[in-house]
């Protein structure tokens, strides 16, 4: 094994330590799972398909589909060490799989999935995860069951903002069709265009019209308000991770933020009611003082 | 001119290359020009009180007797009140002062996170009723005549509703009160705030307001930049380069950029309020609107009221903004249609000689 290879092997098991440190705990030795990093020797989708069916590596595995389909636009030699990277850590993840599942029968005699829909339907594979692992803080707990959903959150917000853009990518479509028409009909009368300003202006006043019926069609209406509402779930989701995480650096977190900003607001109107009492009270003088001048 | 899109294509590279050349030169006439030059709100003024964000201005008298009733005047949350005071030759404010008026004008500043709290009685009923209380002190009058522009303009109407002991008359500009009023109007752009924010749940506008807090001005600009797709989108390489042979407009045109990229973020209270009260559930309109323990009935303007409003506004559409006329309870109602969009109306050439002149005689004329 030559250095950059021990080096790499260093590296790779170093981003695997939090995870080992969790499968020792079950008295599983994965270490010895890290096989030497000699890139050509790697064996790629070893081990994978027939084990039952487990949520946490599904959603790995449909990650690694998605990083495997990108090694399509890398060059021969890139793609196959990428490749070889992809099959490690499907390996490694198997392995890792595999220990919670042994943690977990060993802890409940059920399976990952059977475990999730035994606990609570609203628990997520992680929380599942982290607890059949014998991490039973109830900060983490909360914590990896917040993040899953406002990952979910994030997904779905994209998802609505995807179907607008495709709405305004198909609005534009149209818009550019429509100018060759226009453009079509006005070669067979003899239109008068002398420049590119006026063939720019011919597009504007094409295009605005069909982008005008989308942006205001009932469906693209009911799409942005889609759009809002599932950007304000992951809004809302994120705050609560955010303020559980300064809670435990004993920071103030969005919620205790607002909480301040909204006592700031009421001093700010009882001092502007004393001020008003102190300007009454001068005025009131102002007569007064001028009486006593005369 | 030459005839026919055959020989435009003809002449087609020819003529792409004059529209390069035309760009090249406009981007070293942008690069050459003095930022200072670019500087908007230059009328002289006085800082003569402030409430958080907000600054509160005299401009200097531009007569030795200016009118013994101040003009109080207030622009929308959403952008900066410099565009009353583009430019020395498109300055409504300017005009004004020329035209004899004792001028104070709002400044909202910029919403910081900590003013997210600061609902519309907090603006309404706490800064601009404390800087009018300034304003008459400041310029021994009992009274001022109001003049709001946009969503300055509802505010002014509603203070006149709650406080018309203080009011002498109020003169509003592109200002929507009726925001139902133009339902089924699907001219380019028109209304359509009013059509997207109609999509949602009073409860939608809760939940989004309470996750993410103040709303971004870049938000509301992009809003307004979105109405009318085509358009904006051309608008540096068509209008533009019309523009770059004209230092100028090209100057011009510049502040004008200037000013629309100065956006004040909404606070969050307020524009939760603005979109469920006013938008969605059009209250002004209804006689249902409350401001914190206030409700707001129109009924209770009977001082002289201007209504001016833009023939082709999209944001305030003159339906929505002539009704006005049968919301408040003065028999003194006046209207004045200007050519031109919401910001055209008083920063157009016709608007430069013609708007302030008319509101100069009319505030004249009712004090």
């Amino acid at each position: 094994m030559d250095s950059n290879s021990d080096d790499a092997r260093k590296l790779i098991k170093g981003l695997y330590q939090p995870w080992f440190g969790v499968a020792n705990a079950l008295g599983q030795d994965v270490q010895d799972l890290v096989p030497p990093l000699n890139f050509p020797q790697f064996e790629g989708g070893e081990g994978s398909g027939d084990e039952a069916a487990k949520p946490v590596i599904d959603v790995m595995n449909a990650h690694f589909k998605q990083m495997s389909a990108l090694s399509e636009s890398l060059s021969t030699q890139g793609a196959q060490i990428w490749d070889q990277m992809l099959a490690f850590q499907e390996q490694q993840f198997k392995a890792f799989s595999e220990a919670v599942d042994d943690g977990l029968r060993a802890a409940t005699g059920m399976d990952q999935d059977t475990a999730l829909r035994a606990i609570s339907p609203e628990w997520s594979p992680a929380q599942v995860a982290l607890r059949s692992l014998g991490v039973n803080d109830d900060n983490g707990l909360q914590m990896a069951n917040e993040t899953a959903f406002a990952i979910s959150a994030w997904v779905e917000a994209q998802n609505a903002s995807m179907k607008l853009s495709k709405m305004m990518s198909d609005a534009w479509t149209k818009a550019a069709h429509d100018f060759s028409v226009a453009i079509t009909e006005l070669e067979a009368e003899g239109p008068d265009i002398s420049d590119m300003t006026e063939f720019h202006r011919l597009w504007v006043r094409t295009a605005e019209p069909v982008l005008q019926a989308t942006i205001r069609s009932e469906e693209f209406c009911a799409a942005q308000a889609d759009f809002v509402r599932k950007s304000s779930r992951h809004a809302k989701l994120r705050s609560q991770i955010l303020d559980r995480v300064a809670k435990s650096l004993e920071l103030p977190g969005p919620t205790e933020m607002n909480q301040a900003y909204e006592a700031i607001q009421d001093l700010r109107r009882e001092v502007r009611t004393l001020k008003r009492e102190v300007r009454a009270l001068k005025r009131a003088a102002k007569p007064a003082d001028k009486g006593a001048r005369s | 001119m030459t005839r026919g899109i055959t020989e435009l294509a003809a002449t087609g590279h020819t003529q792409l290359a004059e529209y390069w050349k035309k760009f090249n030169s406009l981007r070293e006439k942008v690069a050459q020009v003095d930022p200072a030059e670019l500087e908007v709100g230059t009328t002289p003024k006085d800082e003569i009180a402030r409430d958080g964000t907000a600054r509160l201005y005299r401009y200097r008298p531009m007569v030795d007797n200016p009118h013994p009733v101040p003009v109080f005047f207030a622009y929308a949350l959403v952008g900066r009140y410099t565009v009353a005071d583009l430019q020395p030759d498109r300055s409504l404010v300017r005009k004004l002062l020329e035209q004899g008026l004792d001028v104070y004008i709002v400044d909202w500043g910029h919403p910081r996170p900590v003013d997210r709290f600061q609902t519309l009685e907090d603006y309404v009923c706490g800064t601009i009723a404390d800087f009018v209380d300034v304003v008459c002190d400041h310029s021994g009058s009992d009274k001022v005549n109001l003049f709001g522009i946009c969503q300055g303009g509802i505010f002014l109407m509603c203070y006149a509703s709650l406080f018309p002991e203080r009011v002498n008359s109020v003169t509003s500009a592109v200002a929507p009160y009726d925001f139902h009023a133009n339902a089924g109007d699907t001219a380019l752009g028109r209304g359509l705030i009013h059509v997207w924010a109609g999509a949602l749940e009073e409860a939608d506008i809760d939940e989004a307001i309470d996750a993410t807090g103040n709303l971004p001005g870049e938000t509301m600009a992009q809003a307004f930049g979105f109405m009318t797709p085509a358009s904006t989108m051309s608008k540096f390489g068509l209008d533009l380069l019309e523009l770059a042979e004209d230092e100028r407009q090209l100057a011009g045109f510049l502040r004008m950029e200037n000013w629309l990229s100065d956006k004040p973020d909404h606070t969050a209270e307020s524009i939760r309020q603005w979109l469920k009260d006013f938008y969605i559930g059009n209250r002004l309109a209804k006689g249902t609107l409350k401001l914190g323990d206030h409700a707001i009935d129109l009924q209770n303007v009977t001082c002289p009221v201007l209504n001016i409003y833009g023939a082709h506004d999209v944001i305030a559409p003159p339906p929505c903004s002539t009704a006005l006329r049968d919301l408040v309870g003065t028999k003194d109602y006046t209207e004045l249609e200007f050519p031109g969009g919401h910001i055209g109306v008083f920063v157009g050439k016709r608007a430069q000689k013609e708007l302030a002149p008319a509101i100069a005689d009319w505030m004249r004329d009712k004090s």
